[in-house]
């Protein structure tokens, strides 16, 4: 039921995060920001992640990524309207959905970086994932491993050899009664011959 | 005939530099301007009349004691990266004089630089120009390094204070004129025969700086790629004893336009990067003063890795599947340049680093299985050091 409720959450937000940005672009009224220079962050300063999974390895079709979404001030809350990748790359992958979460980080109760399976496992991801459109961020950014903490899941499936995925990510929310979208620099990628770049090293 | 153009060929780029101030006079140790005596190395020519072009500073002169005193600037081009790269040893480069002030009663000065005095080959792609300042009253002299912009940047040229002391004893080179200085093998020999003031490098030092870690678990491998193209102002100091002692003497700058990647490995390592500094020793005349300038050359592109015994017992770490694992930082907050500037056993004082190392750093991590990404002191997509666990 949890699984279900997760993919069907995942196929809601990415019809209302086409639906936001396509708004966007007519009304012209969305500002655009970088990761630590709007009210909605991830790391909250600059900088990059990519995640490639290897299929080859692992033994799974499905991934499930966490990305920290956080607040500059929990006086400004954020409300997630849609997520959506900045860019792809390859055709050997699928979303297959879309959640966020918040929780109080215990040894036991982790963020992630990527887990095998989505919906992801239940040893890892122990929580309820809510759906993206409406959800507020109220939590603040901070370094602190025990300060709650929300997290974006995004589930990725392969459907071919040539792997690939997201380049980066793209967060439409409102805040302070303005819109905005959050571009995280955050690669959630499958390994395959679309990211030669990855996966083998130099 | 063959040999001297061949001679003239290689001597080009440092030719071209000293023509810009040799066209007329020469310089010659001892020299005063309309007022008064003048310190070595400073051209009295161009303090004939005052300094129109870029503003490229402002500061205040005191005495040893720290107190404010009145008398004049002078402002001295030194080369930067490109041209300290093509350097050879045993040629002098000049230090041309392009610019002057006289301080107020309160010591304060604020000086032009003119950009045609400068050498072309001095001026990094940046716009960016190392300086040194001299300051003079009519018992004492000293001296202050820096680096400014020339260009659409000058107007930052203010940031910095650029205070210092005359706290030695004025040299107008008359013992120069009086001694014939021997020179070691090592010297740079006058062999352009131009008889004015100008630097030849005598020794390097390479220093190593430690810009991160990898901590693979098992047959996991890290790896790190490394690119860089911004400034790095390191400090940079002065004897005038012969190179017997050294004091800090201002700054320079030298951009740090390095790459490279590290091969991958499962061994625990220290990711080196290293930066050369340079020895130079002032010569007037074609003779060798006691005057030494140790400031840094330009990164040499060296690299190496170091192996590492005890894993850290970080906390921060968050669940990951097997695959690849990339971070990458560009603010270098978490890494300072600070170790790169350990050269005490080279001169008796270590420098300082004025500005982080402001670099681009990719760290890469293969996970064979399912395992864990650790952070030193925050989740691993911030942290200034990462391991993999299970």
């Amino acid at each position: 039921m949890i699984h279900r409720r997760i993919v069907l959450a995942g196929t809601g937000a990415a019809g209302v995060a086409a639906l936001v940005l396509a708004l966007s672009v007519v009304l012209g009224s969305t500002t655009r920001h970088g990761d630590g220079q709007g009210p909605l962050a991830s790391l909250n300063e600059s900088g990059s992640e990519s995640m490639a999974v290897d299929p080859t390895r692992t033994g799974a079709t499905s991934w499930t990524y966490g990305i920290r979404l956080c607040v500059q001030s929990s006086d400004v809350p954020a409300v997630v309207e849609g997520v959506a990748p900045t860019a792809t790359v390859g055709d050997g992958f699928r979303m297959v959905g879309l959640g966020l979460r918040e929780f109080d980080p215990s040894a036991d109760h982790a963020p992630i970086i990527s887990v095998d399976g989505y919906p992801p496992p239940r040893r890892d991801v122990p929580d309820t994932p809510a759906s993206v459109p409406g959800f507020v961020v109220r939590t603040p950014c901070a370094l602190d491993p025990t300060a709650r903490y929300t997290e974006l899941l995004v589930g990725l499936e392969r459907i071919g050899a040539a792997g690939g995925g997201w380049r980066g990510l793209d967060v439409t929310y409102t805040a302070d009664g303005r819109r905005y979208v959050l571009a995280i620099e955050h690669d959630l990628l499958i390994c395959g011959p679309a990211i030669p770049e990855f996966c083998h090293g130099p | 005939m063959r040999s001297r153009r061949a001679r003239a060929g290689r001597f080009g780029v440092t030719l071209i530099a000293i023509a810009a101030i040799a066209g007329g006079a020469p310089l010659s140790a001892g020299a005063t301007s309309a007022g008064g005596a003048v310190p070595l190395g400073v051209d009295a020519r161009v303090l004939a009349a005052p300094t129109h072009g870029v503003h490229i500073g402002k500061g205040q002169l005191s005495d040893a004691a720290g107190r404010a005193v009145n008398g004049r600037v002078a402002i001295l081009a030194w080369p930067g990266e490109t041209f300290l790269r093509s350097l050879r040893d045993g040629v002098v480069f000049a230090t041309p004089t392009v610019g002057w002030a006289r301080t107020a009663a309160d010591g304060r000065w604020s000086a032009d630089a003119n950009p045609t005095l400068i050498p072309r080959e001095y001026v990094e792609p940046d716009g960016k120009v190392n300086f040194v300042a001299i300051g003079w009253t009519s018992m004492a002299q000293g001296r202050w390094d820096f680096s400014a912009w020339l260009g659409a940047n000058a107007s930052r040229n203010d940031a910095t204070d650029l205070s210092f002391s005359a706290n030695g004893k004025l040299d107008t080179g008359a013992a120069l004129l009086r001694t014939s200085v021997r020179s070691t093998q090592r010297d740079p020999s006058p062999e352009l025969g131009i008889p004015i003031c100008g630097y030849g490098r005598v020794g390097t030092y390479q220093v190593w700086s430690i810009v991160n870690e990898s901590w693979p678990y098992g047959s996991d491998k890290g790896w790190l790629h490394h690119e860089s193209s911004h400034s790095v102002t390191v400090g940079s100091a002065m004897s005038t004893d012969g190179g017997l002692h050294f004091s800090v003497s201002g700054s320079s700058t030298t951009t740090a336009g390095v790459s490279f990647t590290y091969a991958k490995s499962i061994a625990y390592r220290d990711f080196r990067v290293g930066m050369q500094y340079g020895k130079f020793r002032q010569y007037c005349g074609g003779q060798p003063t006691n005057t030494y300038s140790f400031r840094v050359d330009f990164p040499n592109g060296g690299y190496d890795d170091v192996g590492r015994s005890g894993v850290p017992n970080w906390t921060y770490c968050l669940t990951v599947s097997a695959g690849e694992w990339v971070r990458n930082r560009t603010d270098g907050s978490a890494w300072s340049f600070s170790a790169g500037t350990k050269v005490a056993g080279v001169i008796g004082i270590d420098l300082s680093s004025s500005t982080n190392y402001s670099t681009t750093l990719d760290l890469h991590y293969e996970l064979v299985a399912k395992g864990l990404v650790c952070g030193s002191n925050a989740v691993p997509s911030i942290a200034a050091k990462v391991k993999t666990s299970r």
